[in-house]
């Protein structure tokens, strides 16, 4: 089976490396990314991966197309790569199958199923220490209800995955598609272990790019760069860090649980053993979340409606100002 | 961003300029007040912040009603102040932002919604035993419990904070609040504290006052003093609903009640002693301290907003029916018009 995932970067220096090694332990082939005008060696990286055929840069410039830059890396996969699944991921995001490898799980995926997802799950960030990003956060977050903020990144949702087809259509962000390829709802094959808030200056430089030039500002966003112009960002960031004694506070009410996986898939990266997502402790806390995602998307799903019911509206106001124009004439 | 914040104001003497100092100290830019049969000490307190220019007094429309009245500050707000959101408030409401100020919160909401919600919390009455409503009132009922104040009425749960338009109504129910903005559901980034009987007297004041104008009823508590059904003279019934020493540690116990000091910790760093004002405002060094919640914080917060089910599958289903409908009949207009345009055109 030919796995590959693909994604979009800019300046992910702290991450990439241990996001690509990790995914092509895990069982992907090939690595498509859309490089969008790193400067931090982000570039290097990926071309280091590339001479040894692992990874296909795409060098893009110009403002951010997601959706297009997306579809495009989809259908190359499917059409050029002999790609039999397409992973979607952010740099910040780690596929962990729940169980094997990453072909175990896609390969038991029925023929007639071609469209799979992954639960996302987030992990907070913790105060500097030593160590990389994974050795520091490990903290993961387990809502019994979604948090429905459009400001906050802990939101719940998903990612997508895919058979190959040369004509699919992958939306904003990688959580939904456009194909005729049949979906499988509310069973996941994996978990996306998402890391989106690492340290200050990676909080800053995201916030600030996606506000200004992000093709939308997400309410994240707009916040890192409010606090920047207002010369609170330290504070702010502070208020998002979880110190030893949240941590706790957060384990005994249930709302943060210890989750090493990464971490451990990390540590035994030179032992030749390949990442397990396995862990009966958290199988409880996978039902509770795919359930707070499942009332997250209803929730998306009304303001979707809301959205068009104050379309239909605005359309009966100028129809009837039309009526009452044409009634006085 | 400008945020403005309206007030319809009466005989509230008792909690106007914590009101106010309060809402200056969170982020708001400026208070539109329209006085109705203001006492002098209410005129006093409005005059104090009016000097300073934290304050506009806007003179209620002849003869309007509550709705009229609250509409024209919003227009005033629209039209003169430029505000981009706006606060229509009691005088007995303290909108607590979810981060360090209200602008704080408001500021990074996608433009897409027109509307945001407060999450209320009813503090119930304590014995009057002299301090301030603020240093007495820390209690109210844990959210979900059965005697919850607002269970089970969206209507007294959640309060709307708008997005400035120019042709806002205020004033109207829920649903048509609702319609034709996007609100923000499901997730309320204010925490309204609402004060509603803080004594004997002012539950008298309120009580006379609304019979006369129609009972803006809002929490449990409310309707148990002021509905004409409830028995008994009202001052006796003050009395009964103030939760005393010991209900309060058997609620506590029990779990049905909470101790909430967010307000009076907040209020206690600004206090001061002025001759016209007891409150300091940021322009003379002082400060709430609000904090944004921590991650532990925000999951038992979603946990409460789930439980209002404000969004749910069942209602969905019924309001993609109603829009159907809606654009059944839009189509059903705009169809017999192409057929006659399309006819006029064909006819010699």
């Amino acid at each position: 089976m030919n796995i590959v995932e693909v994604l979009i970067v800019r300046d992910e220096i702290d991450i990439i490396d241990a996001q690509i090694s990790y995914h092509l332990r895990a069982g992907v082939d090939l690595v498509i990314a859309s490089d969008h005008g790193s400067t931090d060696g982000t570039s290097e990286v990926l071309e280091s991966y590339a001479r040894e055929g692992r990874v296909l840069r795409i060098s893009r410039t110009g403002p951010k197309d997601e959706r297009a830059w997306r579809t495009e890396m989809a259908r190359l996969a499917a059409t050029q790569m002999g790609a039999d699944w397409v992973l979607n991921a952010d740099a910040d995001e780690f596929w962990m199958p729940r169980r094997g490898r990453l072909a175990d799980v896609l390969g038991a995926v029925p023929p007639s199923i071609g469209v799979v997802w992954g639960l996302t799950r987030h992990f907070v960030p913790r105060p500097e220490g030593g160590g990389g990003f994974a050795e520091k956060m490990v903290a993961r977050v387990s809502a019994p209800a979604p948090i429905n903020d459009p400001t906050s990144p802990y939101r719940p949702h998903a990612k997508v995955a895919h058979r190959a087809d040369p004509d699919i259509v992958v939306h904003y962000g990688g959580h939904a598609v456009e194909s005729a390829l049949a979906p499988l709802h509310d069973w996941y094959v994996a978990d996306v272990l998402h890391f989106p808030n690492r340290s200050l200056e990676q909080y800053l430089r995201k916030g600030l790019r996606q506000a200004r030039g992000g093709e939308r500002h997400l309410g994240q966003y707009v916040r890192a760069m409010q606090a920047k112009e207002e010369g609170r960002a330290e504070s702010i960031f502070h208020d998002l860090l979880v110190d030893d004694r949240s941590f706790e506070l957060g384990k005994e009410s249930g709302a943060l649980v210890m989750d090493t996986r990464l971490r451990d898939a990390l540590r035994n990266h030179g032992t030749g053993t390949p990442p397990d997502g396995r862990d009966a402790g958290l199988a409880f806390g996978q039902v509770a979340d795919a359930a707070a995602l499942r009332e997250a998307d209803i929730v998306r799903l009304s303001r979707r409606i809301d959205d068009v019911s104050g379309r239909v509206r605005a359309l009966e106001t100028r129809q009837g100002r039309r009526w009452l124009k044409a009634g006085v004439a | 961003m400008i945020l403005v914040l309206s007030l319809v104001v009466s005989d509230d003497a008792d909690v106007l300029d914590a009101h106010i100092a309060y809402h200056l100290n969170a982020g708001v830019d400026l208070v539109l007040a329209a006085p109705l049969r203001p006492s002098e000490e209410v005129d006093e307190i409005l005059g104090a912040y009016e000097r300073e220019g934290f304050l506009r007094k806007i003179p209620a429309p002849e003869g309007a009603d509550d709705a009229r009245v609250r509409t024209s500050l919003a227009r005033v707000a629209a039209d003169e102040v430029g505000a981009e959101w706006l606060i229509d408030s009691g005088t007995d409401e303290f909108w607590l932002p979810r981060g360090e100020s209200l602008k704080d919160v408001l500021a990074p909401i996608p433009p897409r919604y027109g509307l945001v919600q407060a999450l209320v919390r009813v503090f119930l009455p304590r014995p009057d035993d002299g301090p301030a409503f603020y240093e007495r009132m820390t209690v109210r009922r844990a959210p979900g419990s059965v005697d919850d104040e607002a269970m089970g009425r969206l209507e007294w749960a959640l309060r709307p904070v708008y997005r400035v338009r120019p042709d806002l109504v205020l004033g109207l129910d829920r649903e048509a609040t609702l319609d034709g903005r996007v609100p923000l559901r499901a997730w309320y980034p204010i925490e309204l504290l609402r004060f509603p009987l803080r004594t004997a007297e002012q539950a008298q004041r309120r009580a006379a006052r609304e019979r006369a104008t129609g009972i803006a009823v809002r929490s449990k508590v409310e309707q148990a003093l002021l509905e004409p059904e409830q028995g008994g003279p009202l001052q006796h019934r003050v009395g009964q609903l103030a939760v005393s020493d010991t209900e309060l540690e058997e609620g506590l116990a029990r779990g049905t009640l909470v101790e909430d000091t967010r307000l009076r910790d907040a209020l206690r760093r600004i206090e001061r002693d002025g001759p016209s004002r007891g409150f300091g405002l940021p322009t003379e060094g002082f400060a709430l301290e609000l904090h944004p919640p921590t991650i532990v914080e925000d999951v038992a917060y979603a946990v409460e907003c789930a439980a209002l089910r404000e969004v749910d599958f069942e209602p969905l289903v019924a309001r993609i029916a109603e829009l159907e409908q809606r654009i059944g009949s839009l189509e059903s207009r705009f169809w017999p018009r192409v057929r006659r345009a399309v006819s006029r055109l064909l006819s010699p």
